[in-house]
């Protein structure tokens, strides 16, 4: 039992810090960045795995952040060329740094353990395996620990910086203006969704954190009328949904992330026929 | 070159080729319609029903499993377009989606894992594509879907063209416009579906987007651009097949990807280069 | 009228490129304090281009822009990346340019224009709230306070952004095309605000499209051409050579 307890607070943190990052993502028109992100810090973590042959050093964590910031500066810096659209820049890029870690993994695969299966889709069912003991005393999983860290930085921040988060969402010329830094400001967000992506791969996998992070704002932005009922709004919406997913996981023996992913998916489609359902017959 | 004489060779070459050809086409029209990522998220959709017709059947029959990611692709496509309208984001929409419905395919995949006759070859084909497995069966398959899509586009060339860049005079001057977007909907939809037995999932956007691109850096003119892209994605599914096929043993789809950013690059550059030269002469 | 002829911003030979396209160049005008003045030119001469490069959000390739206040002249350079300048200038932006299904609240729009003056970290507290209501009751809008901003209508957004500049409370005021798609009800409201704000000392540019409404609400008029074509009073521009020749290619 205590398991199951164990998964659903992982699970549950780590949506309600992706909640609260994508509040902002989908504000920013960024949801499929955080699509590409998702599959670039796989390179990430190839690469940093590469230099130091060990899965359980930090710099994997490191290694990884910063490819997603690097996709970010990857992708600005194609839709500053001629004729090409931002989402077109993204559908670009990420599928190029995501083949050059298919490529490394098939030349130097043979020596090293990377399951890719699992990178992508990650595996809840597991997570609690890894324990976090201090003097043999067994504090609970680690994975659950590193959730509250990261769920922790990025209230911080949000706290920190939510008036400058919502001016260069909002209105980014006059945050220039403003010497709000927009520019200082969109890349600590991509430091941040960077962040909690890598954290909570292990968790949920690459792209179910696509889910995670941009279906409870998305389902939010229809209801909110402001940026703080839009954040609450979806850490509500993540919570229940985790909760339920959890359930039926467990209830039905399949992927937890998967089911999560669907739970998600299926209040954002019910908010949806709730709000436009009856306009559109 | 006794490469070029093997016979699986030809026809993995054969079937990039083509697709890379019926790419091109279909991705300069999503390009033009600011739909780049939606074939991303269509993509994606196919998992379940994939997934889906393994399990009803049973049985690891190419043409269930394709009508089955056809089924998802067209369900998830049309719930985008449904959602897609003011007051919602369609980034954030497509995004959910597209998790939502992987999301439930990781489910299935999970019922399937846990069944005896696990028959199943991994998730590791679906997402990365596996060019080399392809069949002479697969190739009849893909030239049909190509000869149509590609037949399609020229025969419905005005209508299409005008559709996209305006649609609303479109409909001013009696072409059918819902008809016309049935079709570029369709093809986009079996186009990716039969993409991702060749590049997989994550990397088809790249196959739509890529050709369109390297056209745009150097036509203004979208008859000009569409038979750029066409050609372009052709060549770059052969070099990027020929490539992996060198090296022996690397993965076609990925180095088709790598080379098609390379080309990207490439022309963006040149592309410049023609315009600093034209002004300096001009 | 302008008894008190103070220069308050002087543009000396100003250049502005993207890429390698000079947009503007050799621009040199001054503009005296209290005054309102209109920027017509017609369209991609590059008046939105001068705005933002007074206000740093395009670099100049040369020139200088002085900015005198009271207490104290700023200055920003081509080149050098001076900012100071540009923390003595509101902006009120084409509505367009902003994202109207954003979830926030007529009066949320309206505090930001505190936020500068709070600087990082810092919350608006009851002071800011209340300039921000004065504002909003300026403008006329206090009604709609609490509403949602994607309910407003063209004009309505337009007087929202002028609440915003006024909470600012700068000296100089730059307003790009205010007047773009609004009713005439709506316009003779936001000039008269505009009125008000220039007989409290303010100094307004205003880029301005309606050439037949040039003599009724401006002082001066700047005409502008991808190079400063003419400048001066409203009744000698008026009719002139200069408009004919800033608006022929």
């Amino acid at each position: 039992m205590s398991h199951i307890l164990e998964i659903w607070g992982i699970a549950t943190i780590t949506g309600i810090s992706c909640s609260l990052i994508g509040t902002f993502l989908v504000l920013r028109r960024l949801s499929m960045m955080v699509d590409a992100i998702t599959h670039t810090v796989f390179l990430g973590i190839v690469l940093a795995f590469l230099v130091t042959k060990d899965l359980n050093s930090p710099w994997l964590i490191i290694g990884a952040t910063a490819m997603g910031v690097g996709t970010v500066y990857a992708v600005e810096w194609m839709q500053q060329r001629r004729y090409i659209r931002p989402d077109a820049a993204i559908g670009i890029v990420f599928p190029f740094l995501f083949a050059l870690a298919i490529v490394l993994v098939t030349l130097f695969g043979k020596h090293i353990h990377l399951d890719v299966d699992t990178a992508i889709l990650g595996d809840l069912a597991f997570a609690t395996f890894q324990r976090f003991t201090v003097d043999a005393y067994d504090l609970g999983p680690m994975l659950l620990w590193i959730a509250m860290l990261v769920c922790l930085i990025n209230a911080v921040c949000i706290a920190l910086f939510k008036k400058e988060l919502i001016l260069t969402t909002f209105d980014p010329v006059c945050a220039k203006v403003y010497q709000a830094m927009p520019m200082a400001v969109s890349y600590g967000l991509m430091t941040l969704t960077s962040l909690t992506t890598v954290s909570s791969f292990q968790t949920v996998g690459a792209i179910l954190v696509t889910g995670c992070m941009i279906g409870p704002p998305a389902t939010a932005f229809m209801l909110a009328r402001s940026v703080k009922a839009m954040l609450f709004i979806s850490m509500v919406v993540s919570t229940i949904a985790t909760t339920i997913g959890v359930t039926l996981a467990f209830l039905w023996d399949v992927s937890i992330g998967g089911m999560i992913a669907t739970v998600i998916g299926c209040i954002y489609g019910l908010v949806w026929i709730y709000k436009y359902g009856r306009n559109n017959g | 070159m006794e490469l070029l004489q093997q016979y699986t060779f030809q026809i993995v070459a054969l079937g990039t080729v083509m697709l890379g050809l019926v790419c091109g086409v279909i991705g300069t029209f999503a390009v033009l319609r600011q739909e780049s990522l939606l074939g991303d998220g269509v993509a994606h959709s196919t998992l379940p029903g994939v997934v889906a017709g393994f399990l009803l059947t049973g049985v690891k029959d190419t043409t269930v499993l394709l009508l089955g990611a056809i089924c998802t692709a067209c369900l998830s496509e049309w719930i985008m377009h449904k959602t897609s309208q003011k007051g919602v984001r369609f980034d954030a929409a497509l995004a959910t989606i597209l998790a939502a419905f992987f999301g439930f395919g990781t489910v299935l995949l999970t019922r399937v894992q846990s069944m005896e006759n696990a028959g199943q070859a991994g998730l590791n084909t679906f997402i990365f594509g596996q060019a080399v497995t392809m069949m002479q069966s697969d190739i009849w398959v893909m030239a049909i879907c190509g000869t149509c899509i590609v037949g399609g586009v020229i025969i419905l060339w005005k209508e299409l063209s005008l559709t996209v860049f305006d649609p609303i005079e479109a409909q001013l001057m009696g072409i059918p416009v819902s008809k016309v977007r049935f079709f570029y909907r369709a093809a986009l939809v079996v186009t990716i579906v039969i993409g991702i037995r060749t590049v997989g999932v994550i990397l088809i956007s790249s196959l739509l987007i890529g050709p369109a691109m390297i056209g745009r850096q150097w036509t203004h003119s979208l008859r000009t651009l569409v038979i750029i892209a066409a050609i372009s994605g052709s060549a770059v599914a052969f070099t990027g097949t020929f490539v992996s096929a060198l090296w022996g043993n690397l993965p076609t789809g990925p180095i088709i990807i790598i080379v098609m950013t390379g080309m990207i690059l490439l022309s963006l550059v040149l592309a410049n280069g023609k315009r600093l030269v034209r002004r300096c002469v001009g | 009228m302008m008894s008190d002829s103070k220069c308050i911003l002087k543009v000396d030979h100003l250049s502005v490129a993207y890429d390698d396209t000079v947009v503007l160049k050799d621009v040199s005008f001054q503009i005296e304090k209290g005054t309102m003045t209109a920027i017509v030119g017609p369209n991609g001469a590059g008046k939105s281009t001068l705005i933002k490069a007074v206000l740093g959000l395009v670099p100049l390739v040369e020139g200088t822009i002085d900015l005198t206040l009271d207490t104290k002249t700023v200055s920003a350079y081509g080149g050098a990346k001076s900012n100071s300048i540009y923390n003595h200038i509101a902006y009120v932006p084409q509505t367009s340019t902003v994202d109207w299904d954003y979830p926030i609240t007529v009066f949320e729009v309206v505090l930001m224009g505190t936020y500068r003056r709070l600087g990082w970290f810092r919350r608006p507290g009851k002071r800011e709230r209340d300039e921000a209501t004065k504002a909003l009751q300026t403008v006329g809008m206090l009604d709609y306070a609490e509403r949602s901003i994607s309910q407003l209508s063209g004009g309505q957004q337009q007087r929202v952004f002028l609440a915003r500049a006024l909470v600012e409370d700068q000296e100089v005021y730059l307003l790009d095309e205010p007047f773009k798609g609004i009713d005439k009800t709506t316009e003779s409201v936001l000039v008269k605000i505009m009125k008000e704000m220039q007989s409290a000392g303010k100094t307004l540019l205003i880029v301005h499209h309606n050439l037949q409404t040039l003599e009724v609400y401006f002082d001066q008029v700047l005409c502008v051409n991808r190079r400063l074509v003419g400048m001066g009073p409203v009744r000698d521009i008026v009719g002139s050579h200069i408009l004919d020749e800033t608006y022929s290619y």
